[in-house]
Order: structure tokens, then C-alpha cells, then sequence
């Protein structure tokens, strides 16, 4: 282990002087096969009770497993050893990249950290968590999620964000197609509280949200199966082709200042 | 000045509605003659800074906006009691406008609009030059009615300040609070309907009771209201309870808190003939439109600018929009929230007049926090629409007493998030 | 806890014989001594037990008041006076303490 930490700590030293990234990358998933590969069998099973349980907090906005895609947050698997704000599909916070570019790669102790406190590693990275305060919870948690790092040919599929069933919901309102010109304009009901990019924790950003996660929200606010009264007061009033047209604005919405 | 028809502004709108579909955003300017229409916007706070950053970045550059604000740093109001209460520092209640400029391309101009000719279309400053404008949005805020309290003007805001204008004189009135002698009366002349922030000034009582409880417990507050009733009273007057028990007394017009007069020399408050003396003497005075409206003929009998709900236009003139405070509109309260909500509709309707970009329905609402204590916040909101009579609330919410504390918690928290967006929306 | 402060609010002008509003309020924290405090322990009753008004020394109103009567206690009552003389309010604490306030009553 402790030569594989020495290796690690001197490929990224290497790899930040020479700036490449796909190497960079390909050196860090092969560093974290290898050190998945000294760990026990009996270290990690996907259905491992605390840490999955303690993976219901992130669920909302991360998946992880076979298949997973980029939601609110970007797919989890394969997060050790990669470097913050890399995934070359996934729209991150220009906090984020700034971090990533900056030499923040994700390890058993900088994941620690942000977990811990996302706002005191990455300022104003977009992710709303106010964080996880127990150390063994943390590593629970770290421990579960390792196991969707590295080759691995028994990682259960990736469980959905959210879906329309859980709020008795149609699906059909899914397929409505917004207005990204008329979303703008019903926008600024939104920003004046949901500050696009990092916003501060009291209120989640909303900016590239996938469609699907925004259009679901709102209707289960607007339905009163989301409970808060700001948001049920404004998703209230909003018709089903103008919460399509917000979804259609905030998926293609850039940072702000 | 000429009357110009109430309906116009609103004609206009409605067939430049009918013909955006065939006009592109960037389709010849609806005035002619110049290269770029001209929007002119005269104060730089939540209504102003808003609508200017709004018509500046959605027009990508189509329209040429000037931003004229007399100071290079903007103190906002909301939050400043938190100030007071010391939970935040006054640099973190300070705004500059180098980023309109630099992002949005918006001339700002640090100078005092001192006179307006509508036939002309243009603005004086009181540096000596003149601007020329297609549409004119007026966001001045307020100013003090001359002679609500007898015995207080301007001249005496330095003993006994008014803090209502955020700045220098909450500065001041937090020095004051500091200084007051153990066990001293620390009082509040409280506004008449209708002024800015309903809940500002008893959220002030809260923080100001906050900071007292630590640095002079045995201090008293009195507050001399002419109301009978005022914003969250049930939930302000449970929290005094909770947090600073018998500290804080209010002499509403039951007790003659309608007929008040103060004595800066002796620093003593006149209460329906008995005077009282005090320490800390905070006078808000009665309140009416921002003076650059009087001055513009935009404003009525109340001292405040009657607005077409749909557009926020005066109704006095289709070329000038008013908002936030110094706008007669109807059931919003005055805010910065509902001033930046204002700007918005405003932005869209300056926009589709000058440029033929899509105008759609207006909509407002509005959300103000109060923090009474530590983590300690409550919220009341509303959704509201435009009718041609007025801007009219369409349903509400508001915080309710025995919350859990998480809860409290919760909301102070989006409170926080609410000042970084909307100090964003409006600066950024 | 801070002194309790009377308030008490007449017409400018009372006319002998005719009835008028007066309108009475006492600060102060009326403690049942059901209460516990944020350490558990019982807050000691404290109240005002009993509020009474004289004219020109004779009793015009009384009332005696009981725990659960809320923190400053508000009275509003009509009377009526057949000349000028003096108005004398009375509060009574359960400490002890009494709170009083006088007005010279003059009729048209």
C-alpha cells in the first residue's frame, strides 16, 4: 500500500507538470484497479447496509452501478483515482473544473473532505450538501462507493434518480417539449433565489439540471408531494408547457457571474 | 407636461406581441433615426441594477443602456439589520457595479438625475449634462416625507438616525446602539403605511434586541408605532418573547403611538404628550417616491408613481417605467425582492417595445425573510399577476409560530442563499 | 426581568355623565408557575392578582386576575363620571409591588 500511495502521489506530481490529461487519466484508473486489486474480497459487497443506506442522501442526484449516467451530478463510478470536474460529458461547475485543473483528484482522503464539507474543498462547486459530519459514516459510505471504482464484473445496475411513479406523476409529461426562449423569460422568477453556479447551500442550484430531474421536482411541488411553501407557490402557477420550457432553459443554462 | 394615454403603453405591447413572430431579436430597432434605441435607467438598487443588467444581457447588446446612480458602492437594505445584529460585516452588504459594465456592456454613470423632460426625452444630471432616452425606467426608492414626525428632518439624522437608507447611517446606528449606556432605552419611531420592507423595521427590533441582550442586557426597547398592526406581527412578537423576554415594548395607536413627536436636543420621544426620554433614537419617517419622480410628473396625490401592472409603465406617460418602492402598483409589498421581480417584467416589456423580442405575460412574486434570533428565520411570500387595475396577489405563504428549530434553521439558511442570488441577478 | 411599565390611554375630552373608553396595559411577563425554564426548573409564579381603578377614591373597576392571564395584561372598560376629580389605576404584583398611575380628569 505504501508504495502504491508513493507512486500515486509521484505519477500526479509527473502528470500535473506534463499537463495531459488523458494520460493523467489513464494512469489514475489503472492506479485504482491496482489498489482495488490488494483490497480483501470481503472489504466491500454492493448490497452492504450502512454505506448503501447512507448512499440514499446522494441518490437524488448521483447514480452509480451498471449503466449509470450523468443526472443532476455526474455518474459516481470509477470516482476514485479521477481527477475532480474530468468527465468530458458532463456540464461541472467552473468551480469544479477549476479544482480538477488545479490537481484536485478524488482519493479516499480528499472525498473524505468534501463529503465532510463540499463547500470548504470546492467554494462554490454547484453540488447542494451541507455535508456528513460522523467520520465513520464518511467512511462507510467511501468504502461502498469504492467498490463501483475499478474492473469489476459484479456491480448491481444503477438505480434511477427519481421517476414520475414515485409522485403518481404521467410520464407523458416527460415528452412535452419546452420553449427555451419562453423558459428564459420565466427564469427570472427563479434566479432571484436560485443563483446560477454555486450557489450557497440554503438554496440548490438548478443550473443543468437533466429535464427529466427539473420537470419531475416541479410537479411534485406543484402537486403538493414535494412540501415547501416557496416552491409550491411558484411551481403552483406554472402550466405544464411552462415548467417544459424552465426544464428546457435550466438544462441548456450556463454559469453565472 | 402632456398626459399621454394610459392605454398606449399597452397597445403597443400588444402588437409588438402580434408581430414578434416574424422579427427576430435583433430585427431593426422599433425607433428610428439611431443606430441603438436608448434606455436611460436612473437609481442602481434591486429595481434599477436588475431591469438594466436584464435589458442589457437579453438584448445582446441591441439596446444601449445607461445605469445612473450617484454612488460607486451600493449598500442593499435587505440584510442590513443582520448588520445591526452582527451576524454579518458591512462589506458583505456592499455592491459595485464594475460588472454590469464589463459583462453587459452598461454605461454606468455616478451622477444625481436631477431633472427629466418628457418631450424631449431626456435626463439632467446634476453634473451639468444631459441624457437622451427611448425609454426612461425610474428606480429611485424612496425618500422621507417632509414633517411625518414632528420634530425630526434630515437635519437630525445624525442624532438620531433613520438607517433606512442603507449606508453610512446604519453605520451609524450600530455605533449608537454600541454605545448606549447599561440599562438605557434604545427607541424606534416606526413608518406608517405604506414604506419599504414591512417587516424591516421589526426584524431591526430583533437584531437590535440580539445584539443588546449580549452588550447590555438590562437595556429596554421601545417602539412607537402608528399601526395597529404590522408584517409577521404573531411571529415577531413570539420570537421577542422566546429570545429577549421583557425587553422589548410597543406602544401601538391604542397608547397614542399615533401621535408622536420627538425631541432631538433632549433626546426625548413625546408620546401623546408625555415625553419619554431615550438613548438611541431611531426616527423612520413617513415615506413617498424617490424625489426624481416627483420631479418627472410621475407621481400622483399619495407621493408615490401610479404603473400599468403589464409593463410597469406610468401611467402618466407610456415612455417612463417605474419600479419597485417608488411604484403605486397594487398588493406587492416594497421589497428588493419585488423590485427585482418588477425590473424583470419591465426588462421584457422594454425589450419587446425596442427591439420586437418576444413579450410574454407578466408575473411577480415576491419572498421576504426575517431572522428574529440566532438561526432564528421566518418568511412570508406571495405569488402575484397583472390585471389592468392593479398587480393583484394571487395566493401566499407564511411562517407560523411553534416551528421546530431545523426548520428556523432551514430558513435563515435559504435566506443566506436568497442575498448571494439575488446580489447576483442584480450585479453579476 | 425588566420593570413592569402601566399604560393607560383616556379621551381628550369626557363629558360628565356620558360614558367613555378607557383602554389599560401593564408590562410584564405573568409567570403561571406551571413553566419550566431551559434548565427544567419551575419558573416561580408571578403575576399581576389584582387590577383596580378609584375615582376620586372610590372603586369604579376591579378585577382580580389568575394565573394564565398572558403577558401584559390589557384592559379596556367604559365609565362614566358626574364631574371632574381624580382617576387613580392600581396594579397589584404577586411580589409585592404596586404599579400605579393618576389622571386629573377634567369635564366639559
Amino acid at each position: 500500500m505504501f508504495l502504491l500511495f508513493r507512486r500515486h502521489e509521484k505519477t500526479r506530481g509527473w502528470s500535473a507538470f506534463a499537463d495531459h490529461d488523458g494520460l493523467k487519466k489513464a494512469v489514475s484508473t489503472l492506479l485504482a484497479a491496482a489498489l482495488l486489486a490488494f483490497l480483501p474480497a470481503a472489504a466491500w459487497s454492493a448490497d452492504a447496509g450502512r454505506g448503501k443506506a447512507l448512499y440514499g442522501q446522494c441518490k437524488r442526484c448521483h447514480q452509480v452501478g451498471g449503466g449509470a449516467k450523468h443526472r443532476i451530478g455526474p455518474h459516481l463510478n470509477d470516482l476514485f483515482g479521477r481527477a475532480a470536474g474530468s468527465l468530458a460529458d458532463y456540464r461541472y461547475s467552473r468551480a469544479m473544473k477549476g479544482a480538477g485543473s488545479g490537481g484536485l483528484v478524488w482519493t479516499e482522503a480528499t472525498l473524505d473532505a468534501f463529503i465532510a464539507a463540499p463547500r470548504a474543498v470546492v467554494a462554490r462547486s454547484r453540488m447542494s450538501f451541507a455535508g456528513l459530519e460522523k467520520a465513520e459514516e464518511r467512511a462507510e459510505l467511501l468504502a461502498w462507493l469504492r467498490g463501483f471504482s475499478g474492473a469489476r464484473s459484479d456491480v448491481p445496475a444503477a438505480e434511477p434518480t427519481v421517476t414520475p411513479e414515485e409522485y403518481g406523476l404521467d410520464p407523458k409529461l416527460l415528452a412535452i417539449e419546452g420553449d427555451p426562449e419562453y423558459g428564459a423569460y420565466l427564469a427570472g422568477e427563479c434566479t432571484t433565489c436560485h443563483k446560477p453556479g454555486g450557489g450557497e447551500e440554503g438554496i440548490p442550484s438548478i443550473t443543468g439540471w437533466p429535464p427529466e430531474e427539473f420537470v419531475i421536482a416541479l410537479h411534485a411541488y406543484k402537486r403538493g408531494k414535494r412540501v415547501h411553501p416557496a416552491m409550491q407557490l411558484v411551481a403552483g402557477r406554472l402550466s405544464d408547457e411552462e415548467i417544459a420550457a424552465l426544464a428546457a432553459h435550466f438544462h441548456r443554462a450556463e454559469d453565472g457571474p | 407636461m402632456k398626459q399621454r394615454n394610459d392605454t398606449g403603453g399597452l397597445s403597443r405591447r400588444r402588437f409588438l406581441a402580434a408581430t414578434a413572430a416574424t422579427s427576430t431579436a435583433l430585427a431593426a430597432p422599433a425607433v428610428l433615426g439611431q443606430a441603438r434605441p436608448r434606455v436611460v435607467v436612473v437609481g442602481g438598487g434591486a429595481g434599477g441594477a436588475t431591469a438594466a443588467r436584464y435589458i442589457a444581457k437579453d438584448s445582446k447588446g441591441a439596446v444601449d443602456v445607461t445605469l445612473v446612480d450617484p454612488s460607486r458602492a451600493y449598500y442593499s437594505c435587505f440584510f442590513s439589520n443582520l448588520y445591526l445584529g452582527g451576524f454579518r460585516d458591512f462589506a458583505s452588504i456592499g455592491h459595485t457595479y464594475g460588472a454590469l459594465a464589463a459583462n453587459h456592456g452598461i454605461n454606468v454613470v455616478h451622477d444625481w438625475a436631477v431633472a427629466v423632460d418628457r418631450e424631449k426625452r431626456t435626463v439632467g444630471l446634476a453634473g451639468g449634462g444631459s441624457l437622451g432616452y427611448d425609454r426612461l425606467v425610474l428606480s429611485p426608492g424612496i425618500d422621507f416625507r417632509p414633517g411625518s414626525v414632528p420634530g425630526w428632518d434630515l437635519a437630525q439624522q445624525n442624532r438620531m438616525p433613520h438607517a433606512y437608507k442603507a449606508g453610512s447611517q446604519t453605520q451609524l446606528l450600530k455605533a449608537q446602539v454600541a454605545a448606549m449606556r447599561q440599562g438605557g432605552v434604545y427607541c424606534m419611531v416606526a413608518p406608517p403605511n405604506p414604506f419599504r420592507c414591512p417587516p424591516g423595521p421589526y426584524e431591526r427590533i430583533s437584531m437590535v434586541a440580539h445584539a443588546l441582550k449580549q452588550s447590555n442586557p438590562k437595556a429596554k426597547i421601545l417602539i412607537v408605532d402608528p399601526k395597529a398592526k404590522f408584517s409577521k406581527q404573531g411571529l415577531f412578537e413570539d420570537g421577542w418573547q422566546r429570545h429577549y423576554p421583557g425587553m422589548v415594548e410597543r406602544v401601538g395607536p391604542d397608547f397614542g403611538g399615533d401621535k408622536v413627536e420627538v425631541r432631538p436636543a433632549s433626546m426625548e420621544v413625546v408620546v401623546d404628550g408625555e415625553a419619554t426620554k431615550v438613548d438611541v433614537c431611531n426616527v423612520i419617517p413617513a415615506q413617498q417616491a424617490g424625489r426624481i419622480a416627483a420631479i418627472a410628473g410621475v407621481t400622483d396625490k399619495s407621493g408615490w408613481a401610479p404603473v400599468v401592472p403589464h409593463t410597469m409603465q406610468s401611467r402618466a406617460d407610456a415612455n417612463i417605467h417605474v419600479l419597485g418602492d417608488a411604484s403605486l402598483q397594487g398588493d406587492m409589498p416594497k421589497s428588493g425582492f419585488s423590485a427585482n421581480s418588477q425590473a424583470k417584467v419591465c426588462a421584457m416589456a422594454v425589450r419587446g417595445a425596442l427591439t420586437g423580442s418576444k413579450v410574454f405575460p407578466a408575473r411577480f412574486s415576491n419572498t421576504c425573510w426575517s431572522l428574529i434570533g440566532t438561526d432564528d428565520g421566518v418568511k412570508v411570500g406571495a405569488a402575484y399577476k397583472a390585471t389592468d387595475a392593479k398587480i393583484a396577489k394571487t395566493s401566499g405563504f407564511i411562517s407560523k409560530t411553534g416551528e421546530d428549530a431545523e426548520l428556523r434553521k432551514a430558513t435563515y439558511k435559504e435566506s443566506i442563499g436568497w442575498y448571494a442570488a439575488i446580489s447576483a441577478d442584480m450585479f453579476g | 426581568m425588566a420593570t413592569p411599565r402601566p399604560r393607560i390611554k383616556l379621551p381628550r375630552k369626557i363629558a360628565a355623565g356620558d360614558p367613555f373608553t378607557v383602554k389599560t396595559r401593564i408590562t410584564h411577563p405573568m409567570h403561571t408557575g406551571l413553566r419550566h425554564d431551559g434548565k427544567g426548573r419551575i419558573v416561580p409564579r408571578r403575576i399581576v392578582n389584582r387590577f383596580s381603578v378609584r375615582f376620586e377614591g372610590e372603586e369604579a373597576f376591579s378585577v382580580d386576575l389568575h394565573p394564565a392571564v398572558s403577558a401584559d395584561p390589557y384592559f379596556q372598560f367604559t365609565m362614566a363620571v358626574p364631574g371632574p376629580g381624580l382617576l387613580e389605576f392600581r396594579w397589584e404584583d404577586d411580589d409585592g409591588s404596586v404599579y400605579g398611575l393618576r389622571r386629573r380628569i377634567a369635564v366639559e
